[in-house]
């Protein structure tokens, strides 16, 4: 296996991670125990 | 087309941040993969540090936020604070198994496996399911000061397991090397280009960790319901402190 196959993968996988928080942050659900305040 | 909105100075500076994070981590790649030389002994796969390490960083920083901001609650009992130790757990959390991914590629490319009972590996999944522990636990009781009492002392407790993790690789032999950057006696063994890698990568994940942290607090406190409890429709009950 190539040595930069390692680093792409690496890479691509953090990318995605922070893609996500992104996401999470600007559309991420509101809940989590303490937020459910709602009845 | 859509007029300009007016945007508040939060989130004029939140904006900022977000830029000021995109052109750092194009700056950190560059270094990273770019600018910074292969390692002598471990190749091209070395260049995984400077993601593996910022991102071990930023776990550490968020679970200290965590600890911060659950002593707060409990003193002030104020949901504000809840919501900064849950951002911050979210953070933590996923920056940790990104971490632990990084590190079992690095350890497959230059190790030969994936996986090794080693006292900072074990150490670093156990801190993980600590504080997963501690986002569902969030999610237990149908009253909002219960689960940000119980999670409160559970970010207070569990943050315990972050020197164990930090320091693991001095107290016990393994097969993680020592810190580089922070060992205690040392000067840094380190090439500057490849510092430079590291640093950037560092002040990546701040900066991008940073504005994870502002944006996701400003949009679970603004979920919390205005203070109208009472009017027909509206949240029955917004619970600012917790019963004993």
């Amino acid at each position: 296996v190539s040595e930069w196959l390692w680093v792409w993968a690496g890479y691509g996988i953090a990318a995605a991670t922070w893609a996500g928080y992104v996401a999470w942050a600007l559309h991420g659900p509101t809940t989590g125990g303490s937020r459910r305040t709602e009845r | 087309m859509v007029g300009r909105r007016t945007l508040s100075s939060y989130e004029r500076r939140l904006r900022l941040l977000g830029a000021a994070a995109a052109l750092v981590a194009l700056a950190a790649l560059t270094l990273g993969l770019v600018i910074a030389p292969p390692d002598a002994l471990q190749g091209q796969p070395q260049r995984l540090m400077y993601v593996h390490v910022p991102a071990a960083w930023t776990a550490f920083a968020s679970y200290t936020v965590v600890l911060v901001a659950s002593v707060a609650y409990l003193l002030r009992r104020s949901l504000s604070w809840d919501a900064a130790a849950q951002a911050a757990a979210e953070l933590g959390v996923g920056m940790t198994a990104l971490a632990i991914v990084l590190g079992s590629i690095w350890g497959r490319a230059v190790w030969g496996v994936w996986w090794a009972w080693d006292a900072r590996l074990v150490t670093t999944a156990v801190l993980l399911l600590i504080y997963l522990g501690y986002l569902g636990v969030r999610g237990l009781s149908d009253d909002p000061g219960v689960n940000a009492r119980r999670a409160a002392v559970i970010g207070i407790a569990g943050f315990v397991q972050v020197p164990i993790v930090h320091f693991s690789v001095l107290w016990w032999r393994t097969l993680h090397q020592e810190p580089t950057i922070l060992a205690p006696d040392t000067s840094p063994p380190i090439d500057g280009r490849m510092a430079a890698a590291l640093g950037a990568g560092f002040l990546a994940f701040t900066l991008a960790g940073a504005w994870f942290f502002l944006r996701r607090l400003a949009r679970l406190r603004a979920r919390r319901p205005a203070p109208a409890a009472g009017t027909f429709g509206a949240p029955v009950i917004v619970v600012e402190r917790s019963t004993p």
